[in-house]
């Protein structure tokens, strides 16, 4: 891929001012003008680099799809004019196995997030030396920080979605001195940032060896944690979110308020995200939206897949096939948001001054969506 | 130096003093009992020095919270009989204002001298302008000395009269009076001793009717001023053409006449008594002329008193042309009524009058050479000090706003910190006005919710402007649930004016321990939230600004680092310094960070190596540098 | 007031700099000399906010028959003593004359816009040979660079006083000088400063005898 000739002005225009920043964090802690205090991120002073690194990583600046599936998968990678109308499968993007799946009971005991897939792999990797870090959110869902985890208890005490969008991928420029191989669990355009980062060598991007994405269909603003806490809701240990009520738990006590309340708090970025199902990263793991206690499982690449089968044969993880009545709701749900995005892109296209032509993608996978 | 020679050298002796040296003299000369001032520049060395030589007089001197304290504790010695002096610059006068047009009406007794130094063109001032006019709105006699040993004269003098008229006199002195050095003959210092005398049965009081009491002392105050050697002329006894001058015009007028060699066809009139004005003296003095020049800094003021005068009398003066100020004729580069005068705007004058060449000593350089020269000389802007807290403070909020996202405003205030408006401060302020300022218009903007302001405010003060200025908005504010951030740079001096201590400096005026009024005290006992902050500790602090920002209503938040010339000055600093080989320079990920932006004057560009290095003859060790680093090639020796 | 007779009344020096090099020393160690040998003297200075790294400049006037103001008509300064390249070239454009001696500090104090990025400091080579061909006298002193052979670059302002003593161009003698720096700076100081003081002389006289060579 040649070289973005865009540096820190234009990120700023395009991206800060234009409210797409996903809080990614790829942008953060590399350089001194764009700082992250919690979930916030900005360019603090205005730097003048006309070929910027911050611009090259951000997942909301040209972003080649096409090219970084054919770098993660190889030949397993999507060609879109090959699939005519019936190709439905194309939109959970390259997968090798689809699950439903939860730690097994040789994972250990801990609270995971429905099944507690995330965790028990990421402890099984980090148990096994497959990785030596892992960078997590970590805290409560009203106390995220960013964590470098690099011991199975540091992994323990960062289960739990937080549904707050949080820069983790900052730390990638700091402290990873004493790591050599690390995992990642990240929201989509995480992931993708991270496959830019490693395409330009950024910070310790190459010491990513294994990304597990989350489905992801929206993740909340820096507004949402004060109304946690004006709501006293602060000190809550685990959030759910379902399809039209939000589950706060603390201790045994459940408090629940409409979904309709926090969709304010929803990052105007995440109306742009093409990708909700983490299509570059290794695995990708979701909520069943129907079965509790366990997980969605897609395995994507090679070294996912590995993963995966060893965790099955140490009993780490358990899984069953994925229900097939339930699949065409999965893909149903991916495949609108992917082609809202494209015609609101498409709508964008057309209007003056855009700034929001980010993404590249073949005519054949256009065409693909938008006649579906 | 100047303050030791005040104290060591013996009546008629000559020394160099600078003008506020002089003054000082002058009241010492005059026995002062009662001394006391806000700082500001360039007035504040007549009461530093006050300050270090009142012990070995034994009289009382203190640096006051703010002026019209400092002015109502020199009448509470006046009304005691005692002699006091109080001096502040031009925009302190404001501040006291109210207290002196209340007091004059009611008069006093000891000797009430006030000195008010004005800065025309602004060397150390936000606005320039010229405090006469106040003196005269307030009915105070106004003496104006043109030269170092006049201001020791005048000041010696004013104490005199303001016991013979029983009311305040002012000394007006500009920057160019106070701040130039010259030699003067000293006098003897008064030995006399006075007690305390405040009887039962005195009373001053302010009412309307003592406002012809007032109009009395002025005429006996015009009375003395019609005998007064500081009014004198110069040059050609009788002239069709006459410069009218005050203050530092007289020697500027004078060189510009004898340099055009006018003397005998010019007249020079010098009035050291600007209000009231001695009538008859000039009345004299315009009687047979043709045109008149006025030369004065920085407004006319005494053009529009000598116009009025000549309005009521020009049956008998005949017709005069005037040219001043006013009249547009007198005119510096900034315009007619602003700048500095200097000899070259008189000669300009007086050449285009007269029609005499002016025949300069040497060869001029051509306009050709000086514009090529100063096409290549960019223009030098103010920069805060190396190590500056106030640079860690602004980079502090910068961020913090930035973070926060909803196009915070910040009012600033005035101090080293009025920096914060430009370049050197990340041009951080919205807003830039007076003393307190900041935090008044921060209040009022807060109560815009209801217009659809939503914006978060922030104001930045200074710890000397707080005890100063602050305090009652604050108070306003905590009343009318004003919501906004007050955040105090507390360096624990007063340190645009020379250092001089504060309320919450822990020192007095000479020096001794004094209680420390704690600012996070006084922001409590109101019911704030107060927080205080290390402003070197960056992200910390950012965090708190943030917190603070978010909760409703005031706050007020204390960053706190003491002001690097007194550091530098007192502690051995640690070294700092770059491992170049780290450095990023140009490249994405720097941009020159710590020269370009961070801009600390030790921060320097090493053209060499192409790389950041550090200036070790300036640099003061604050180390903030070190973390802010994005290649983390800075180090404190030792640590690298 | 009677000293040696001035060839020119009055001499008038600039003194010039950025804040916080020591131009307020400067004039009151030039203005008590001129005291010692019986001239007359004012001087006008700028402190308070120019002081914090903006452009400072005092006016130093010696005259023996009639007194003068503290500030220098344009065109009239016959020596200028600057501390910083920039400054003392912005002083020449407004008060040099084809006469005047220029005695400069060759060490570059970079002002923010040029830190900045948005303006660009001149060459110091092209920047002397443009004064050089304006004025009689180009004195280029590495004034820093010797104080800071003392372990003190602050000092540079005492080693321009001492090749202002050495240019001769005003009518002071060294023992003059030196008399009154033992004076105005502090006992622990002395020593530091009268070294530099002589720097500054020898430095100078150097530079003359080459000149005078070729």
């Amino acid at each position: 891929m040649k070289a973005l000739p865009k540096g820190a002005p234009q990120l700023k225009e395009e991206v800060f001012e234009s409210g797409l920043c996903t809080a990614c964090g790829g942008c953060v802690g590399y350089c001194p003008y764009i700082k992250a205090i919690a979930d916030r991120v900005a360019m603090i002073y205005p730097c003048n680099c006309e070929e910027g690194q911050c611009y090259q990583v951000c997942p909301r600046t040209l972003t080649d799809l096409p090219f970084f599936r054919a770098r993660v998968f190889g030949e397993r990678a999507l060609e879109f004019d090959k699939f005519n109308q019936d190709g439905l499968e194309v939109v959970l993007g390259v997968s090798r196995a689809l699950y439903f799946a939860r730690a097994g009971t040789a994972a250990g005991n801990f609270q995971g997030q429905y099944g507690g897939v995330t965790t028990a792999l990421v402890r099984y990797a980090l148990a096994t030396g497959k990785i030596d870090g892992a960078l997590l959110v970590g805290g409560k869902p009203a106390q995220p920080r960013p964590v470098l985890a690099t011991t199975l208890q540091q992994v323990e005490a960062s289960t739990g979605t937080k549904y707050a969008a949080f820069p983790t991928l900052s730390m990638l420029y700091q402290s990873t001195q004493n790591t050599s191989c690390l995992g990642l669990v990240g929201r989509p355009c995480q992931v993708t940032a991270l496959r830019k980062m490693q395409q330009v060598g950024a910070g310790a991007a190459g010491q990513v060896k294994l990304a597990i994405g989350l489905f992801c269909f929206w993740s909340l603003g820096p507004e949402f944690i004060p109304w946690l806490i004006g709501k006293e809701l602060g000190l809550i240990d685990k959030m759910d979110v379902t399809v039209d009520e939000v589950l706060f738990q603390k201790g045994e006590e459940v408090i629940r308020q409409s979904l309709a309340e926090i969709r304010s708090f929803i990052k105007p970025s995440c109306q742009l995200c093409y990708d909700p199902v983490a299509e570059l990263a290794d695995l990708t793991v979701g909520s069943t939206e129907c079965e509790a206690g366990w997980n969605t499982l897609l395995v994507r690449s090679r070294d996912g897949e590995d993963l995966v089968k060893e965790a099955l044969q140490q009993g780490i993880l358990e899984v069953k096939p994925y229900p097939k009545e339930r699949l065409p709701l999965l893909k149903q749900a991916v495949l609108a948001k992917k082609q809202r995005v494209l015609q609101a892109l498409k709508a964008e296209e057309e209007r003056e001054n855009s700034r929001v032509g980010y993404l590249n993608l073949s005519p054949a996978e256009i065409n693909f969506y938008l006649k579906l | 130096m100047g303050w030791q020679d005040i104290v060591r050298e013996e009546s008629g002796k000559q020394v160099l003093l600078n003008g506020n040296e002089a003054m000082a003299r002058g009241a010492l000369e005059a026995g002062v009992h009662f001394v006391s001032a806000y700082p500001g520049s360039p007035s504040s060395e007549v009461t530093d020095v006050l300050a270090q030589v009142s012990e070995n007089f034994n009289f009382y001197v203190e640096w006051s919270a703010n002026e019209i304290v400092a002015l109502e504790g020199a009448a509470g010695a006046s009304f005691a009989g005692l002699r006091a002096l109080c001096t502040m610059k031009a925009d302190g006068l404001n501040v006291a204002f109210d207290f002196l047009t209340s007091m004059n009406l009611g008069g006093c007794q000891g000797g009430l001298v006030l000195v008010v130094a004005d800065d025309p063109f602004g060397h150390s001032s936000l606005k320039e302008y010229d405090s006469r006019f106040l003196a005269a709105a307030a009915w105070v006699p106004v003496l104006e000395p043109s030269t170092v040993q006049e201001a020791r004269d005048m000041v010696k003098w004013a104490f005199y009269l303001s016991e013979q008229i029983k009311g305040p006199v002012m000394v007006r002195s500009v920057t160019r009076v106070s701040h130039s050095r010259g030699i003067i003959t000293l006098g003897d210092i008064e030995q006399t001793v006075r007690e305390a005398d405040f009887r039962p049965t005195r009373q001053f009081h302010t009412f309307a009717r003592f406002h012809q009491e007032v109009r009395e002392r002025l005429k006996q105050a015009e009375e003395l001023f019609a005998v007064s050697p500081f009014n004198f002329s110069f040059g050609a006894e009788k002239a069709d053409l006459t410069i009218f001058t005050c203050g530092t015009g007289w020697l500027y007028a004078k060189e510009a006449l004898t340099s055009l060699q006018l003397e005998d066809q010019v007249k020079i009139v010098r009035l050291g008594t600007s209000f009231p004005l001695p009538q008859q003296f000039i009345l004299s003095h315009l009687n047979g002329v043709k045109k008149v020049i006025f030369i004065e800094e920085t407004r006319p003021f005494l053009e529009e008193k000598v116009l009025a005068l000549y309005a009521l009398h020009n049956e008998n003066l005949g017709q005069i042309k005037f040219y001043g100020k006013a009249t547009g004729h007198v005119s510096g580069i900034r315009g007619p009524e602003c700048g500095e005068m200097n000899t070259d705007i008189v000669r300009e004058v007086l050449v285009r009058l007269t029609g005499r060449p002016y025949h300069v000593p040497t060869v001029s350089l051509t306009k050709e050479e000086k514009k090529s020269l100063q096409a290549s000389l960019p223009p030098r802007d103010y920069m805060l000090c190396p190590g500056c807290p106030h640079r860690a403070s602004f980079w502090v909020v910068k961020s913090a706003l930035a973070l926060e996202g909803n196009n915070g405003i910040v009012t600033g205030d005035i101090g080293c910190y009025s920096m914060g408006a430009m370049e050197t401060g990340f041009n951080l302020f919205n807003t830039l006005h007076c003393m307190g300022a900041g935090a008044g218009i921060a209040g009022g903007l807060s109560k815009l919710g209801s217009y659809g302001f939503k914006q978060p405010i922030v104001t930045l003060v200074g710890d000397s402007t707080f005890y100063h200025a602050v305090i009652p908005a604050l108070i306003n504010g905590r009343w009318n649930k004003a919501n906004y951030l007050c955040i105090v740079l507390d360096n624990g001096v007063t340190a645009m004016t020379g250092h001089q201590p504060h309320p919450g400096s822990g020192k007095n005026a000479v020096g001794k321990e004094a209680e420390v009024i704690s600012i996070e005290e006084i922001a409590k006992s109101f019911g704030f939230m107060v927080k205080v902050s290390d402003p070197f500790r960056c992200t910390e602090a950012i965090q708190d600004v943030l917190e603070f920002i978010r909760m409703p209503g005031l706050k007020v938040l204390i960053l706190r680092q003491p002001c690097a010339l007194v550091v530098s000055r007192e502690q051995k600093r640690r070294k700092v310094i770059v491992r170049q080989e780290l450095c990023r320079g140009d490249a994405c990920g720097c941009m020159r960070f710590c020269t370009a932006v961070w801009g600390c004057p030790a921060n320097v560009w090493d053209k060499e190596r192409e790389a950041a290095a550090i200036d070790p003859a300036i640099c003061v060790g604050c180390g903030v540098c070190i973390d802010l680093c994005p290649a983390g090639a800075i180090f404190w020796e030792g640590d690298e | 007031m009677q000293g040696e007779t001035l060839l020119k009344e009055p001499v008038n020096l600039i003194i010039t700099g950025v804040g916080g090099q020591g131009n307020i020393l400067v004039s009151e160690i030039v203005a008590q000399a001129g005291c010692r040998q019986k001239y007359n003297v004012v001087v006008g200075e700028s402190y308070g906010l120019s002081q914090r790294g903006g452009a400072v400049s005092s006016h130093v006037r010696l005259f023996q028959h009639q007194e003068y103001g503290p500030i220098i008509p344009a065109a009239e300064a016959d020596v200028i003593l600057g501390f910083e390249p920039l400054e003392a070239a912005r002083q020449v454009v407004d008060y040099g004359h084809k006469n005047s001696c220029l005695i400069i500090n060759s060490h570059p104090v970079y002002p923010i816009g040029v830190l900045r990025g948005k303006n660009k400091y001149p060459s110091l080579e092209l920047l002397f040979k443009k004064l050089r061909e304006m004025v009689a006298e180009v004195l280029i002193i590495p004034a820093t660079k010797l104080a800071s052979q003392l372990g003190e670059a602050m000092v540079q302002n005492v080693v321009m006083v001492g090749a202002l003593a050495g240019s001769g161009c005003l009518p002071f003698r060294a023992d003059t000088f030196v008399d009154v720096i033992k004076k105005v700076v502090p006992p622990k100081a002395r020593a530091l400063n009268e070294k530099a003081f002589y720097l500054g002389l020898e430095e100078v006289q150097k530079i003359k005898s080459f000149n005078l060579s070729k």
